[in-house]
This record gives structure tokens, sequence and C-alpha cells, in this order.
């Protein structure tokens, strides 16, 4: 009866707005004090993230986004796709999503896509007689398009939190930052893919860009520097020269030499430490929530609760297919109420012993993961895009709705072939025999 | 009250300006480990684990920074379709739960550090020198603390409006506040 009181008061709490760090202190610090220890033990819990080899990964990577963010980049990548894909029937429809979804892998998905590409794309869109409706869809949609392909942050999240959920035991493979980096690129573009074919049929009377070699030359020599980084990057990695964390020290110095010295986009001392300061702030809310449920996710796996909850699901659940769906929805719901890292921190310590006690490898299930947030940002009633796109495009919550409905259908579908051929995630990662 | 508010403005000064310079000398040194390993085929031992125990330090002082700007994530319900007056109370509500819950991590932290003096760890050895661990760990009861005062800054301001007295918006957010 106590229990279940507090946990209402919790559930109301988190439901009213509370910081989502201090409900999982909070809870830590009523389990611990429940089982009689000293509650410094959950300290000693939050202190280990800082042995957690990727740890730096996060801060670089978040900074180099920031960054690019603050830039002129965005224009640049817009007016490169254009040059390159315009000409396509619909094809400004598929600049919009090829620009966002490279965006997003370098900026994590925080709503910063929809804000510093929607203002670009939108009056292009409309331009080309891109009808409103499918335009607010593909905007909204696009905001959180690019998360599984690297060096997308909730990967790097992801990648942390299982190996951590992993050295408990219970025979969890190894997920390694290296793994999920190859494994999102299929599935990413998959996801791209069937997106611009619906825009391209849905579009086919549009304008058009006429494709003219100079105009293509011209874009490429301005993002001349933009874009090999991400080829210089996933290079490096794989071919050896560098680990996924000096990845990031990497594309840091990079960026700030680009974007500094070379395109004078940003001053060294008056912008540089604003990013900076920006970037640390969305830093300290990630680690934090991060800090706080180490406590918690270790008190669960000592009382055993994955198991017990592993326990309780194979009583209702049989088969692998059944659980999947399951998850599924389960997990929309979860991207829906929750942004992608404190849901990839909440909630991947409980679902990976499950999902491995079914067959499914970690590494997929990390994509089936973040394809589900991806889809939760664009779930009614609260889906976070929705709240975003409206704001940024002044337009009320149910035009929007109503604009992305095909847009969502797609998505699902996405979803399914993700989730029920895991070849899609798991081929290039064998096929390149990355460890 | 306005020595708090004084006391507050003063330490966001000096936590912009370190923060600034810790981020600076840890992109320096991580990208100096990318050169010395491929070029010279070398590595600073100490550089990871002091990196690592960097980012702690980062991590929380953003902490407390996002509790200032108001940018900790949280499931924002109530305030999508709560009216603004009603959204202003459920804060102080919910701020005052924080404010509970990073006093008592507050104190467990103290007690955590109390105990790891007495192991007497070392985190890293810096030419023949042994940083220890502890001193990292400080960050934890410090952070927690910093991020307390500005909670109860942060109430302090709301409650103050509720009364129609509006304290000067000193080091609120990115706009006025030394940069």
């Amino acid at each position: 009866m106590e229990v279940l009181l507090i946990a209402l008061a919790l559930v109301v709490l988190a439901f009213l707005g509370s910081p989502i760090f201090a409900v999982l202190g909070a809870i830590g610090l009523i389990a611990f004090h429940s089982t009689g220890t000293d509650s410094s033990a959950m300290i000693v819990e939050l202190f280990r993230i800082a042995s957690a080899p990727t740890l730096l990964a996060i801060p670089l990577f978040t900074f180099a986004g920031y960054m690019l963010a603050e830039s002129r980049t965005p224009k640049r990548l817009v007016a490169l796709s254009q040059a390159l894909l315009g000409w396509i029937p619909g094809g400004v429809a598929v600049v919009a999503l090829v620009s966002c979804a490279v965006f997003t892998a370098f900026t994590g998905a925080s709503g910063v896509t929809i804000i510093a590409l929607g203002g670009l794309l939108y009056p292009i869109l409309r331009e080309q007689n891109y009808s409103e409706r499918f335009s607010l869809g593909l905007l909204t949609t696009s905001g959180s398009l690019g998360l599984l392909f690297p060096p997308s942050l909730p990967l790097i999240l992801y990648g942390m939190v299982a190996s951590n959920a992993r050295s408990f035991g219970g025979g969890v493979p190894d997920v390694s930052i290296d793994k999920l980096f190859i494994a999102g690129i299929i599935p990413g573009i998959v996801l791209v893919v069937l997106l611009s074919v619906y825009s391209v049929r849905k579009n086919a009377r549009t304008r058009t860009i006429p494709f003219s070699w100079r105009n293509a030359l011209r874009e490429l020599r301005a993002s001349a520097w933009e874009v090999p980084l991400p080829f210089l990057l996933l290079g490096g990695i794989y071919g050896g020269y560098f680990t996924a964390t000096e990845g990031a020290a990497f594309t840091v110095v990079y960026v700030l030499i680009v974007e500094v010295f070379v395109y004078r986009d940003l001053s060294l001392t008056r912008d540089i430490p604003r990013v900076m300061m920006e970037s640390v702030v969305l830093v300290g809310a990630i680690l934090i929530i991060l800090g706080c449920a180490m406590g918690l996710t270790n008190f669960l796996i000592d009382e055993e609760v994955p198991m017990r909850l592993f326990e309780f699901v194979r009583s209702i659940v049989t088969s692998k297919a059944v659980f999947l769906i399951l998850l599924n929805l389960f997990l929309i719901v979860v991207g829906m109420m929750m942004d992608v890292f404190s849901a990839i921190i909440v909630v991947v310590p409980l679902i990976i012993p499950i999902a491995t006690a079914y067959g499914i490898n970690p590494v997929h299930l990390g994509i089936i993961f973040l394809t589900n947030l991806e889809i939760g940002y664009l779930t009614p009633p609260v889906g976070l895009n929705l709240f975003i796109s409206s704001y940024r495009f002044n337009k009320t919550i149910p035009e929007i709705l109503r604009s992305v409905v095909p847009f969502f259908l797609i998505l699902l579908i996405s979803l399914a072939l993700i989730t029920y051929v895991p070849e899609l995630s798991t081929f290039l990662v064998d096929w390149l025999r990355v460890r | 009250m306005r020595l708090l508010l004084r006391l507050n403005t003063v330490l966001l000064a000096v936590e912009r300006g370190f923060l600034v310079l810790l981020f600076s000398l840890m992109i320096v040194l991580a990208f100096s480990q990318v050169i010395l390993r491929n070029v010279l085929s070398m590595g600073l031992i100490w550089a990871d684990p002091l990196l690592r125990n960097a980012v702690l330090w980062l991590g929380f002082m953003g902490a407390s920074l996002a509790t200032q700007q108001d940018k900790h994530i949280r499931i924002d319900l109530a305030g999508r379709f709560l009216k603004p007056r009603a959204t202003a109370v459920v804060s102080v509500v919910t701020d005052l739960f924080t404010l509970a819950v990073c006093l008592l991590l507050a104190d467990a932290s103290r007690t955590f550090v109390l105990n790891e003096i007495g192991f007497r760890d070392t985190l890293v050895t810096i030419g023949g020198f042994d940083v220890p661990t502890w001193w990292s760990q400080l960050i934890l009861p410090a952070g927690f603390i910093l991020i307390s005062l500005r909670i109860l800054v942060g109430i302090i301001r709301r409650l103050a409006s509720f009364s129609g007295h509006t304290f000067p918006p000193a080091g609120s957010g990115r706009e006025g506040g030394p940069a």
C-alpha cells in the first residue's frame, strides 16, 4: 500500500514536469533506504560513469554538432542537396529528407533540426508548389530522421548503457559503438528511401530545378570542407586510425578549424564560448540523468527485476514475433512521453536482458529501439516534434497532426521491416567483420 | 536573500569561465592523444582517466547551469496543457521536490567522499605525482549543492513574481548576465 502511494506520487511528480534526474534520484534513494543500504552506495554507482570508456565522446560530439548548427552549414547543405537532387520530380522533398537526416546524425535529435533546417526548407518547398500540408508533414517527420546514422548521440548513449547493463552478466553479447555505427546505416537508408518514394510519387507534378554541372560543382566547392567530414570520421574509425571517442576529438577540431578559420562562420572569441556553454548544458542534463539512473539500475539488477519481468512476460508471450510487436508498442509510447536520451537510460537496462532471452541481438535491439523513439517523436497526442513544429511554423496542433499521418504510416512500415528483418541491421556489421 | 542572488551571479561568472577553460583543455588533450598515437605511436597513460573525470566535472557544472536556465529534461505533459498561472504553481511544487532530492544526494555524496578519502586511492599519476581519486569526486557533493542553490534561487524568483516583485534578471540564461 505504502509502496503504491509513493509510486503514484512519483508518477504524478514526473508528469507535472519534475526533472527526470530528480525522479530517478528519488526512486534510487527510496529503494536503497528500503533495503537498509546507506544512500552513499548510490553515489558509488553514480561515480562509475567516470569509468565508461566512451564517456568523452558525448561532450565532444555534442559540441561539434552545436557548432555545425550555429554555422552556415545548414544553408550550404541544403544548397548542395538541391543542386544534386533538385532535378528529380518531387526532388525538393528528397532534398529535405536527405539534408535533415545528415544534419540530425551530427546534432542528435533534440528539435534542433526542425528549428535550424525547417525554416530554410519550408519556403523552398512552398515555392516549388508543394502543398502546405505535405511540407509541414515532411519537415515535422524529418526532424528526427537521421538518428540511426553515425555519429548520432543516441547511438553512442545506447552503446554505453547497453555495455553497462552487460557488465552485470546475463549473457548479453557485446554492443560496441563501432558495431552500432555500422548497424544503423542500412535501416537509416530504408527510412529515407521509403519516405522519398512516397514524396516523389505524391509530388510528381511539382516544379523541378534543372540540373546543371556548373551549379553542382559550385555548391560542391562551397561545401568542399564539410562533405569529407563523415567519410574522414568513418574511414578513420574503421580504418583503425582511431576509436569512436578519438574520432569525436578529431571531429571537434576539424569542425572548429573549418567553421572558425576557413568559412569564418563563427568567431573564436564571440561565438565559440557561447556554443560551448550551450553544449555543456545539454551534456549536463544528460549526464545527471545517467548518473542518477546508475544507482537505480544497479539496485534493480541486484533485486533481479529484469529476470522477474522476463518470467512474467514469458508466462504471457511465448513467441519472439509477438514479443517484438509488444516491444514496439511499448517503445512508441515511451518515445512519445520521453525524450530519446532519458528513454535510453531508463528503459534499455530493463529491456536488454529480456530481449536477449528472446534471442534478439542487442545491436539489432538498439536499432529497433531508436527507430521506435524516432516514431515516438511524431506520435499524438504528445510527441515532441509535433509541438516544436507547431511552434516553428506557427500552425495549430491539429493541422500538424493531419499533416504527419501519411508519413507516420510509412515510418510504421519501415519499423516493421527493421524489426522483422534483423539482417538489415546485422548484415553490414557481419560483412565488414566489425568487432 | 539578495546576498544569495548575488552569490549566485558571482558563481555563474566563475563557473562559465572555468567551463570554457576546462572544455578547451579537454579538447586539446584528447586531440593530442590522437596525434601522439598515430604519428609517434605513443600516448599519455594518465590522459584517458583524467579526461573521463573531467567529463564528470563538465557534466555536473553543466547540470547546474541547466537548472539555472530551466533546461533540464522532463516529461513535459502538464506544461503543454496547463495555463501559465497554474504552470507557475506546479513549478514551485516540482522545484521543492527536486531541491529535497538534491540535498539528500548532496549528503550522500558527502558520505561517499569522506569514505573515499579513507581509501587513499590514486586516480592518475602525472610526472611522479599521485592525484588522489577523491579530488575528482569532490565535484559530486559540490555539484549537487550548486544545483540546490540554483533551484532555491529559482523558487525565490518565482515566489517574488507571484507577489509582483521582480529581481533583476542577473545571469538568467544566455541573455544578460556575465558571459
